[in-house]
């Protein structure tokens, strides 16, 4: 059999014989590709490198047949097959086109967040995670399992709206026939089915749920993984498979059980409401795979009833928190990590209630919080007691000191009354010498106090260095408040440029009457000393038709100085009969125009304005936590050094 | 006078980071100068410490005590290691009794030292800290180095003259050889002058800055050194640190 291959402009059949004509392919991956159907932009063909076998094809024409509206709006389910001929084998098949839509993931990441869906905040997380419960709520409904789950397969668009794809991997049940889902993805995987081959596994709903409450962590959870935490026993982690399987949920308050720690920075299952922290439990607990998982269906009214109960952060309004909370748990977060967690909303302030003044104090608020001072270790050296056991390290050298001394005492007693052999005195001598160095060096004092000294002092070096280097505001944040401050200026001085700009307007208005007056004069028509038919004629061909072409610079051939002045003489005489009429007025059309390019200006101009209390916030944030780290490393230091050093003033005592 | 065929020039320049925090006030320091007895040229350069609130005083002490120490020595003891201990015995001393007389701690002057001492055929070099010696021989095309710059677990963490086991940290080498051209220079040009990737001296570099002595007077130079000022403060190296920076440059090389 001939592989068959689509290519721009081919024409492939329906079931109901109707045609179509592929367009152009869209994607390519490595299983297949999707092609663009001329006339038809709402739908895709997808077709696979390898060609479909009897069983897909099976499958998919089951889909096909057992597609509602409520599927085929909620995820890219196969709407019909594609033949090359009419009555041919099916090679591929139709499904929704899915456009504009974002990779769940770059929704739940905070940094990616910022980038793909800078508007998001929980609000729209939590619409999303509705949408996604619904989503599986409704393949359920149609008896359906997913199978499958996973972040890729899982798409959002900017309206919270989400769609499955990749859905020819469902597990399909067409009465008594089953087509299975051959494929899976550990991490979304339930604990029942860790570590068991796909292929010969019946998958449920009950195993769906599973996948759903790792997406829907994910969502709340800042991208983090349920079962991704600080394993307390034993030698590193554990995988996250392994963490599944032996049910340790990071976040379960029964630490004890889960022998699991979450990651501190990430904020704990209480600062969502019960119902939202029993689902999750459930869903991650042994009792949750042995039947009792929540339903799609159970995670709606309760990821709702927060939407219901939020509260904005008074200190950053891109925070919105369960509003039970005593304080703000992203403010909290955002502090650990130095990383803002969600973009923020432009907000189009209507022209008319726009306070400058107000929004300025509140942009001259946002400064780089510079409490807090280094402490040296100079001023604090007289608050440290030396090590206690420095006393016993003294006590100990000292013994050794005098017994060193002794033993060379004694050897000179014993040699100094002359009374042994030269030899043996100078062997005694040399023996005391011995005794006397190696007792010496015995005593000497504590190493362990000096290696701590020298430690200290690196480290301190260190750590000021780095307090040095977080001093400057950043960059970005002077540049900022510049740019602001020019928009501030720009804004306070569009009355002026209006009027300006109406000045400029009435003064071209009296420049256009003029011109109007002056060209009634046809040179033609007038009597000018010394100009007659034949040079009026000259000055046609040089295009000074009437006393508005006049200039009293032309320079015509044969027009010499006097006949120049008499020709300005002439214009300016008429110049003279010109009266401005005021009351004709500017024209209100170019009046209109002004007014609009002014609007739009300002309108600009407050729009900027208005982001720039959040957007100076989300600049000083990360400066700001390596400030407050950086000094606390200083400090910290600075203590070891002032310690150290009454140390070795200590053990240089006798 | 006599300068033993030896062009130098040098220059100390404060890095941009510190222009506004210390006001202007360099923490590096150098010396350099031919000594006629003993019949040596001597280079020092000293870093001071950043969190030193008198490193200035204290590299620019280090210095001098260096130079006065090797005016004082015979040509025998310069290139013995007893004699560089010797030295940082004495300039602990003296910081020390500094710090008392300012009722400081000996930290509060705490910097690093790089010292090149050459004779016709022997050149001593001491090292405590960072920063690094380059040295050439007349018609070589590449340069060694004395230490290798020896990054700890912090890129940040050098050691001091005056920490209390400094004579531990003392690196000291002498070689046997013409070392016509010598280059010292702070951390804070290392990654211009040095190849961390191939661990070998930037060849490149010194040919772009030792040709242009060859046609220098004798002695000090002020001209080149203002050069090297300028070099030290253009905007070629101030994108790569922002930190102090001294270089010493000296040849007799015609």
């Amino acid at each position: 059999m001939i592989a068959f291959e689509p290519r721009a402009g081919l024409t492939l059949y329906g079931a109901d014989g109707r045609s179509i004509v592929l367009d152009r392919e869209i994607a390519k991956g490595g299983e297949g590709s999707v092609w663009g159907i001329a006339d038809k932009p709402d739908f895709v063909a997808k077709f696979y490198h390898q060609g479909l076998s009897p069983e897909q094809a099976r499958k998919l024409g089951a889909m096909c047949r057992l597609k509602s509206e409520h599927l085929v709006k909620i995820a890219a389910w196969p709407v019909d097959l594609v033949r090359p001929t009419a009555a041919g084998v099916p090679q591929g098949f139709l499904m929704r086109r899915i456009n504009g839509y974002s990779q769940a993931h770059l929704l739940y990441t905070p940094k990616s967040r910022r980038t793909h869906f800078p508007e998001a905040q929980l609000p729209f997380l939590l619409h999303t995670s509705v949408n996604i419960a619904r989503a599986f709520a409704t393949v359920h409904d149609a008896g359906q399992v997913i199978g499958d789950v996973n972040h890729g397969n899982l798409l959002v668009s900017k309206d919270a709206v989400v769609a499955l794809i990749d859905c020819d991997s469902f597990e399909i049940i067409d009465g008594a026939l089953r087509f299975p889902c051959p494929v899976g993805v550990p991490t979304y995987t339930p604990p029942e089915l860790q570590g068991k081959s796909f292929s010969g596994v019946q998958r449920t709903q009950q195993h769906d749920t599973f996948g759903l409450a790792v997406l829907v962590f994910h969502m709340l959870f800042l991208g983090r993984h349920p079962f991704s935490g600080i394993f307390r026993q034993g030698q590193g982690d554990k995988t996250i498979e392994d963490a599944i399987r032996e049910f340790r949920f990071a976040y379960s308050p029964n630490r004890g059980a889960t022998e699991m720690d979450q990651p501190s920075w990430v904020p704990p299952l209480s600062i969502y409401p019960p119902e939202i922290a029993n689902l999750f439990l459930r869903a991650f607990s042994a009792q949750g795979a042995s039947g009792s998982r929540p339903s799609s269906h159970e995670w709606i009214p309760a990821l709702e009833g927060l939407s219901h109960n939020l509260r904005r952060c008074p200190a950053n309004e891109s925070h919105f928190y369960f509003q039970s909370l005593a304080s703000c748990p992203w403010c909290t977060a955002e502090r650990a990590t130095g990383i803002p967690m969600f973009g923020f909303t432009l907000t189009v302030i209507g022209m008319q209630g726009f306070d400058i003044v107000a929004l300025w104090a509140q942009i001259e608020a946002v400064r780089p919080d510079e409490s807090g001072k280094p402490i040296y270790p100079n001023d604090i050296t007289s608050q440290f007691q030396p090590d206690p056991r420095i006393q016993e390290t003294r006590a100990r050298r000292r013994k050794k000191r005098i017994l060193s001394a002794g033993s060379i005492l004694l050897a000179i007693l014993i040699v100094s009354p002359g009374l042994l052999p030269p030899a043996i005195s100078i062997a005694v001598l040399i023996g005391g010498l011995v005794a006397m160095t190696t007792l010496w060096k015995q005593g000497h004092p504590g190493e362990k106090f000096a290696r701590e000294h020298a430690i200290a002092l690196r480290s301190y070096e260190a750590a000021y260095s780095r307090w040095d280097s977080s001093q400057p505001h950043p960059e970005a944040f002077v540049r900022t408040m510049k740019r602001l401050q020019t928009h501030r200026h720009e804004l306070q001085e569009l009355p002026s440029v209006r009027a300006a700009r109406m000045v400029k307007l009435q003064a071209e208005l009296r420049g256009k009457q003029l011109q109007r007056f002056l060209e009634r004069f046809k040179i033609d028509k007038e009597k000018i000393a010394g100009i007659g038919q034949g040079r009026k004629n000259l000055l046609q061909a040089y295009g000074i038709e009437d006393a508005s072409d006049v200039r009293f610079d032309i320079a015509i051939k044969g027009f010499g100085p006097a006949l120049k002045a008499a020709l300005w003489a002439w214009r300016l005489s008429k110049e003279q009969l010109f009266v401005f009429n005021s009351a004709e007025g500017i024209d209100p059309a170019d009046i209109r125009a002004l007014d609009l390019e002014l609007a739009q200006k300002k309108a600009a101009l407050v729009h900027a304005l208005s982001s720039g209390p959040a957007a100076l916030r989300q600049i000083l944030l990360p400066w700001q936590v390596e400030r407050s780290r950086a000094l606390a490393n200083l400090n910290h230091w600075s203590r070891a050094v002032a310690q150290a050093e009454v140390n070795t003033k200590e053990l240089a005592r006798w | 006078m006599t300068v033993g065929g030896w062009k130098y020039a040098a220059a100390s320049v404060i890095g941009t980071s510190h222009q506004k925090s210390r006001e202007g006030v360099c923490q590096d320091s150098h010396a350099v100068r031919y000594l006629v007895r003993p019949a040596v040229l001597a280079a020092v350069v000293s870093d001071g410490a950043g969190s030193a609130s008198h490193a200035h005083a204290g590299s620019r002490l280090t210095c001098d005590l260096i130079m006065s120490e090797i005016a004082d020595a015979t040509t025998d003891q310069l290139f013995e290691q007893s004699f560089a201990h010797n030295t940082l015995g004495r300039i602990q001393a003296r910081l020390s009794e500094e710090a008392d007389r300012r009722g400081l701690a000996i930290r509060d002057f705490a910097c690093t030292m790089l010292v090149a001492i050459a004779a016709p055929h022997t050149t001593a070099f001491w090292q405590i800290g960072d920063g690094a010696m380059c040295f050439g021989e007349p018609g070589a095309e590449r340069y060694h180095y004395a230490f290798w710059p020896e990054k700890g677990d912090y890129a940040n963490v050098t050691y001091f003259v005056t920490d209390p086991k400094a004579h531990d940290e003392l690196q000291f080498d002498t070689v046997e050889i013409e070392a016509a051209e010598i280059a010292l220079f702070s951390d804070g040009i290392e990654r211009l002058a040095l190849d961390f990737v191939a661990g070998e001296v930037h060849t490149g570099f010194f040919n772009g800055l030792f040709p242009h002595m060859r046609a220098l007077p004798e002695g000090f130079s002020a001209d080149l050194s203002k050069r090297i000022d300028e070099f030290l403060g253009s905007d070629r190296v101030n994108q790569r640190t922002d930190d102090d920076k001294t270089l010493v440059l000296a040849s007799r090389i015609l």
